[in-house]
C-alpha cells in the first residue's frame, strides 16, 4: 500500500511538471466561463420565436385563463405572447402518448400539456426552455386554481426544475443556448478528461518502458502496486483538475449549474466511476504497448471509442425516459455520460440510479481485474536493447 | 550470503532466452556478466530483479525463494530517470520505493553525488544533464539504499575516463564491504579491470563460470601474439588454429592441443613474413572470443 501511495504521489508530481497539464487546468475554466458568459450574453431568455403549446383535456375556462396569463405576462418582441396556447380537445385515451409524440414530431406545437384530473404532464422535444417551462407551470397552476381553489398542481415528466406553486416561480433564468451548453458540458468534460488522462498516461508509460524506468520501478515494487499506483496517480491528477474547475464553477457559474448545489455528490460519483472504468481500459492496454508510436495509435482509437457514448447523449436529452435512454444507463460504457445528463436534468428514477451505480461499480472492479492481468502479461515482454 | 540461481529457464515464444542456467554468485567480489547480444544476460538480470518470472527454476537469497526487492540496486543500460524532475527528486523517489527514510535518503544522496562529482547538479532537471552525468545519477540511485545485491548493466556508458575510475573504485569498495555485485558489460577491456570472476553466457546457456585470474592462466598457454603480413583468413586456415583476432598491428592467435608451433611458423614463412612472435597473456577478450567462437 505504501508503494501505491508513493507511486501515485509521484505520478501527480509528474503531471504538475508537464506544461500540458497546467494549460488544461488553467485554460479550461477560462473557456468554461467564456462559453457560459460571453457566447450566450446576447441571447434573449425568451428564445428566438414564440412557442406554441397544445393543451388537452381542459375546460374552456382553463384555456381562457391560460391565454390571458400568457398575453399579460411576457411578450415576444412586444407584439405577441411568447407562449401561444392551442386547444387540442380531448385525447382519445389518457395514455395515448403516440398521438402526443406525433404532434410534437411534426412540429405542430412545441409543447403539449395534458391534464388528467388534477395532474398535468408536460411534453416537449429537444431543447426545452426552462424559463418557459416554469411559466407554463405557473400559468397552468393559476388557471386551474381560478376554477378549483386549493388544488395543487403536480406536474409529471417535466424535465427541468419545477415551480413551487405555493410561492410562485423560483426558476433561475437560463436561456436556451446556455441551457444547452450547461447540459452537454459535463459529459463533454468527462470525455475530455478521460481522453486527456488516458492519452498522457499511455504515452508516458511507453516512454517509461522504452527508457527502462519501468525496470527500476519493477525492481522496487510489484506489478500490482505499480498498476494501482498509476491508476491512483491518474485519479488524483484528475481530481485536482476537477477541484479547481469546481471551485471556478461554484464561484462564477453556480446559477448556471444547478447540480453544483443540488447533486454534486451524485455527479461526482458517476464521474469518478466512469473515469476509473475508462482509465482501467487505458492502463490495461498500456501493458502491451512497447513504443510511443503504438501508444499514439491505440490512444487515438480509444478516444474515438469514447465519442460513441457522447453521441447517445443527444437522444437522452431529447427523450430521457425512453427505453433506449434507460438501457444506456445500464450499459457501463455509456452510463457515466448518460447519468451525468440525467442527474443534471433530474430525469432519473431512484431505481435507475441505484442499478446503474451498482453495475458501474461491478464493471469497474471486473475491468480493473482484467486490466491488471493484461498489464502484467504485457510486462513480461519488456524491450531489449 | 550467496545468491543462488537454480536451473533457470525462460522462453519468449519459441526463442529460448535462458536454458537451465545455474550459478552461485558470491558476495565480496565483482562478478562480470559477459556474452554476445542475445546471450540471455538481460533476461537473467530481469529474473534476479523480479521484473519477469522464469518458466522454471528459482533465485534464492538468504534462505528465501525470491529476493526482497528492497535489497536490490539496479542500473539499467538506458537512462532511466524522469527528465522533467530534478536530480535530487529522482533519487528521493527511488529511495522511497526502497523504503528509505527521506532524511537518510537526502544524506546518502549528497554523499554519493559528491563522490561521483555530480553534487552540483542536485537541483538541476535531469533532462538538462549530459549523458555521463545522468549515468552518475543512475549509479547513485542504485546505491542510495545500501543494497545487498547490486546489478549494473553497462555502467560506463557515457562516462569519461576519470569518472570511469571513480565508478570502478566505488564498485570495488561496495563489493569489499560484502555486497553481491554483478556487472553486465560489452566493454571487455574495462571488465578486465574490475571483474574478480565472471559468467560467460551464449544463447541462453552458461558457457563458463570462472575466477578471472584462474581463467587467464588457463587460457594463456594456448595463445600466441604475432606480428605478420599474413591475412587473418590464412592464419585461421592453418592446422591447430582455433581462431585469430586482430588487435592493433598484432594478431592474437588461439590454438588447440594438436597445434605444432614449428609447422605453424614455417607455413607462414613460405608465403609471408613474421615480424614478431611471443606468448600472449590471455585477456577476457580472448576468453570471450574463444568460448563464444566468434574468431
Amino acid at each position: 500500500m505504501k508503494h501505491v501511495i508513493q507511486i501515485a504521489l509521484w505520478e501527480l508530481k509528474q503531471k504538475f511538471a508537464r506544461r500540458s497539464y497546467l494549460y488544461i487546468t488553467l485554460l479550461t475554466p477560462l473557456i468554461l466561463i467564456f462559453l457560459i458568459r460571453f457566447t450566450t450574453g446576447g441571447v434573449s431568455d425568451r428564445g428566438t420565436s414564440p412557442a406554441t403549446i397544445g393543451i388537452y383535456n381542459t375546460s374552456e375556462n382553463f384555456l381562457k385563463g391560460f391565454r390571458n396569463l400568457s398575453t399579460n405576462f411576457g411578450t415576444y418582441d412586444n407584439v405577441q405572447p411568447d407562449l401561444i396556447p392551442i386547444n387540442l380537445g380531448t385525447l382519445s385515451a389518457v395514455d395515448n402518448y403516440s398521438e402526443i409524440d406525433s404532434i410534437l414530431a411534426k412540429g405542430i406545437v412545441d409543447y403539449v400539456l395534458l391534464k388528467n384530473e388534477n395532474e398535468f404532464q408536460l411534453f416537449s422535444k429537444l431543447f426545452r426552455r426552462p424559463s418557459l417551462i416554469s411559466k407554463i407551470e405557473m400559468f397552468a397552476s393559476l388557471s386551474l386554481s381560478q376554477s378549483q381553489h386549493g388544488v395543487q398542481l403536480k406536474p409529471q415528466n417535466i424535465f427541468f426544475e419545477t415551480v413551487d406553486v405555493n410561492t410562485g416561480t423560483n426558476y433561475s433564468t437560463v436561456d436556451f443556448l446556455k441551457n444547452t451548453i450547461t447540459i452537454y458540458l459535463l459529459p463533454i468534460i468527462f470525455v475530455f478528461v478521460v481522453v486527456f488522462a488516458g492519452n498522457s498516461f499511455i504515452r508516458g508509460f511507453a516512454q517509461e518502458r522504452q527508457g527502462r524506468i519501468l525496470e527500476i520501478l519493477l525492481s522496487s515494487c510489484s506489478r500490482n502496486e505499480l498498476f494501482y499506483g498509476k491508476i491512483a496517480g491518474l485519479l488524483l491528477a484528475t481530481l485536482v483538475h476537477l477541484f479547481i474547475w469546481w471551485i471556478v464553477a461554484k464561484l462564477f457559474l453556480e446559477s448556471d449549474f444547478s447540480f453544483l448545489t443540488h447533486t454534486p455528490l451524485l455527479g461526482s460519483l458517476f464521474f469518478i466511476l466512469g473515469f476509473l472504468l475508462y482509465t482501467a481500459l487505458f492502463i490495461g492496454l498500456s501493458g502491451i504497448i512497447t513504443t510511443e508510436n503504438e501508444a499514439q495509435h491505440i490512444s487515438s482509437n480509444l478516444s474515438l471509442f469514447l465519442i460513441i457514448p457522447l453521441i447517445f447523449t443527444t437522444h437522452v436529452i431529447a427523450s430521457p425516459n425512453s427505453i433506449l435512454s434507460s438501457v444506456l444507463t445500464y450499459i457501463p460504457f455509456t452510463s457515466p455520460p448518460v447519468m451525468l445528463i440525467k442527474i443534471q436534468t433530474e430525469s432519473y428514477t431512484n431505481n435507475e440510479l441505484i442499478i446503474s451505480a451498482v453495475i458501474l461499480v461491478i464493471s469497474c472492479l471486473l475491468l480493473i481485474k482484467l486490466a491488471v492481468r493484461y498489464f502484467n502479461n504485457g510486462l513480461e515482454n519488456l524491450p531489449n536493447q | 550470503m550467496i545468491l543462488n540461481v537454480i536451473n533457470l529457464c525462460k522462453s519468449f515464444g519459441t526463442r529460448k532466452a535462458l536454458c537451465d542456467f545455474s550459478s552461485e554468485i558470491r558476495p565480496g567480489i565483482v562478478t562480470g556478466l559477459l556474452g554476445p547480444n542475445g546471450a540471455g544476460k538481460t533476461t537473467l538480470i530481469r529474473i534476479i530483479l523480479g521484473i519477469i518470472k522464469p518458466d522454471s527454476g528459482s533465485v534464492e537469497f538468504s534462505g528465501k525463494s525470491s529476493v526482497y526487492k528492497g535489497l536490490l540496486g539496479y542500473v539499467p543500460e538506458e537512462n532511466a530517470l524522469y527528465g522533467k524532475s530534478k536530480v535530487l527528486d529522482n533519487l528521493l523517489y527511488y529511495a522511497s520505493l526502497k523504503n528509505l527514510d527521506k532524511a537518510d535518503a537526502k544524506k546518502e544522496a549528497k554523499n554519493l553525488l559528491e563522490m561521483l562529482g555530480a553534487y552540483e547538479y542536485s537541483d538541476k532537471y535531469v533532462e538538462t544533464l549530459s549523458k555521463g552525468n545522468k549515468q552518475k545519477v543512475q549509479i547513485a540511485a542504485s546505491l542510495i539504499h545500501n543494497p545487498e545485491i547490486i546489478i549494473w548493466d553497462e555502467p560506463f556508458s557515457g562516462l569519461d575516463p576519470i569518472a570511469r575510475e571513480v565508478v570502478i573504485d566505488l564498485m570495488r569498495d561496495r563489493a569489499k564491504s560484502g555486497k553481491i555485485f554483478i556487472v553486465s558489460t560489452h566493454q571487455l577491456d574495462s571488465a578486465e579491470k574490475f571483474c574478480d570472476s565472471f559468467l560467460l553466457l551464449n544463447q541462453g546457456k552458461l558457457l563458463l563460470e570462472a575466477n578471472l585470474a584462474e581463467a587467464k592462466s588457463e587460457f594463456t598457454g594456448n595463445t600466441l601474439e604475432i606480428e605478420t603480413n599474413a591475412p587473418v583468413t590464412y592464419i585461421t586456415s592453418l592446422p591447430g588454429v582455433q581462431g585469430a583476432v586482430r588487435e592493433n598491428s598484432k594478431l592474437i592467435v588461439s590454438f588447440n592441443n594438436q597445434f605444432d608451433k614449428k609447422e605453424f611458423i614455417s607455413k607462414i614463412n613460405t608465403q609471408y613474413d613474421i615480424f614478431t612472435l611471443s606468448h600472449h597473456t590471455a585477456t577476457i577478450k580472448d576468453i570471450f572470443f574463444k568460448m563464444v567462437g566468434q574468431l
